[in-house]
């Protein structure tokens, strides 16, 4: 309980007692002053119900301003995710630059590999060749 | 030390990471002995020194010889790495590491900035500790200039091993092999083999993508597939002339920032195709029904027999260890996508045993 409430309770109560204690030092005899005190138990009962309710409001307010302040806070992680996921990319993507730049003629050149792998198994059978002279001299 | 590189079959990229590292360290003895493992080096944890990765590397391999490289990509470099890249004094600092590391097979490096001669007489210093000096060619000019002027003053290079790494294979918007890569990595092959013809090579690259959200089902949130690349790059360009590698299920393209959460996901490949299944605003308990899915829908990644296949049965049975991070998860993957890959070229093997794999 915060300082607030019990000096709100407080004050009540001594607003109480001063009513009480005039009603007493006045001895009523008339409805007039019944009236009278009758008005003021009407507020007492008002402010009371009225400083109940401001309470709950406050606290449901506190609830939805957390639970605002959670889902901006997983809003700005999911933002950062983004960014390191958007950096990657980005990272992947220059990578992907260093490949093109080291392989000449990618796009260009080449729709058939069939010549060049000949090409290589004629190189590599011809090296064999050689090799298998060798060894029978 | 002479390693017979035509002995082997597969050629696996792995980093110095503990996921893909743990995913090779529960392959069978049988299976490790039947590939040849290309490892780069990188930090381990938050270490600052090589020793820690290094003693990792070696509890996976056992006794077996593994190529080592040293990663390029900044964000996985220490100063120790930086240290053993510098070309100073002809890579001084490299060439005593791998005389000190004799399980090594050493991958020559182009550090940005080296001169020729200091990479040629790298070679040669490598040459000289008696390990096959390993070339791998990431970029299709410079790389390979620096390549065959090695070459060219090995005493040995037919003892040498060619690398032709051609990275992420996938066209973003297409989803197929990017335009120009066939064509560049054969007239790169037309090079080697009009050059020094009598020297091995293996064609290694990756078709993993970062995201699998462009693969999903249509109007699926959960499951997908994505067509396995470097398959069908590997049988394009033929057999007889490279030998298979690749990037273990792996995306190859090192990011600034690896944000973002991670959600359960597992992928297994089946049938030419990374399968996967994953399960959004869930934790770990995700991972149970999406091995539960994988399993009843691809029977023979159950059947296989593998570390990574056991590790899917146990998530969903929830005995003995169980797959609940992404670490786990990735481990798997790479354990299955090995496995996956040396039956598929021992099929291969069988099928052409009759051609000749010329050198």
């Amino acid at each position: 309980m915060n300082l607030d409430r019990i000096v709100s309770i407080i004050s009540l109560l001594i607003g109480f007692s001063g009513v009480g204690l005039s009603i007493y030092l006045a001895n009523p005899s008339s409805n007039a002053n019944v009236v009278s005190l009758s008005g003021w138990l009407a507020s007492a009962i008002i402010t009371v119900i009225l400083s109940v309710s401001a309470f709950k409001a406050i606290q449901v307010l506190q609830n939805q301003s957390s639970s605002a302040i959670e889902a901006l806070q997983n809003e700005i992680v999911r933002a950062k995710d983004d960014s390191i996921k958007h950096q990657n990319d980005f990272i992947s993507q220059q990578n992907d630059l260093v490949s093109y730049r080291n392989i000449s003629a990618a796009l260009s050149s080449m729709i058939n590999p069939e010549p060049i792998k000949d090409t290589i198994r004629n190189k590599l059978a011809s090296y064999m060749d050689n090799a298998k002279e060798q060894k029978d001299e | 030390m002479t390693i017979n590189f035509k002995g082997y079959n597969y050629f696996p990229i792995i980093r110095t990471r503990q996921a893909e590292l743990n995913g090779y360290a529960h392959l069978s003895s049988e299976a490790k002995n039947s590939l040849f493992p290309l490892i780069t080096l990188g930090k381990w944890r938050n270490s600052e020194d090589c020793d820690k990765a290094i003693a990792k590397i070696s509890e996976c391999v056992g006794d077996r010889n593994f190529i080592l490289d040293l990663t390029r990509d900044l964000q996985h470099q220490n100063q120790a790495v930086r240290s053993l890249l510098d070309p100073e004094s002809d890579f001084k600092n490299w060439v005593d590491f791998v005389r000190s590391n004799d399980k090594v097979i050493p991958t020559v490096q182009f550090t940005p900035g080296a001169k020729g001669r200091e990479v040629v007489r790298q070679a040669l210093a490598l040459e000289r500790l008696g390990r096959p000096p390993v070339f791998r060619i990431r970029d299709f000019k410079n790389d390979l200039e620096n390549t065959l002027n090695a070459l060219y003053a090995l005493e040995n290079p037919e003892s040498s091993l060619i690398f032709i790494d051609a990275a992420y294979i996938r066209d973003i918007s297409t989803k197929n092999i990017k335009p120009g890569v066939l064509e560049s990595i054969l007239r790169t092959i037309n090079t080697i083999v009009e050059e020094v013809p009598q020297v091995p090579r293996v064609l290694a690259g990756t078709s993993f993508p970062r995201s699998v959200i462009p693969s999903l089902n249509d109007g699926s949130e959960k499951s997908g597939k994505i067509e396995i690349l470097e398959n069908i790059l590997y049988d394009e360009i033929g057999s007889d002339i490279v030998k298979y590698g690749d990037h273990v299920s792996i995306h190859s393209v090192v990011y600034d920032d690896e944000g973002g959460t991670f959600l359960p996901r597992l992928d297994v490949p089946s049938d030419g195709f990374w399968f996967f299944e994953r399960r959004p605003k869930t934790k770990s308990e995700g991972y149970i029904d999406a091995a539960r899915t994988l399993l009843n829908e691809h029977p023979d990644v159950g059947d296989s027999g593998s570390w990574g296949a056991q590790m899917l049965k146990n998530t969903v049975s929830r005995e003995g260890n169980t797959i609940n991070a992404p670490v786990t998860a990735i481990a798997v993957r790479v354990n299955l996508h090995i496995n996956y890959q040396l039956n598929l070229l021992q099929e291969d093997k069988s099928i052409v045993e009759d051609d000749d794999w010329v050198l």
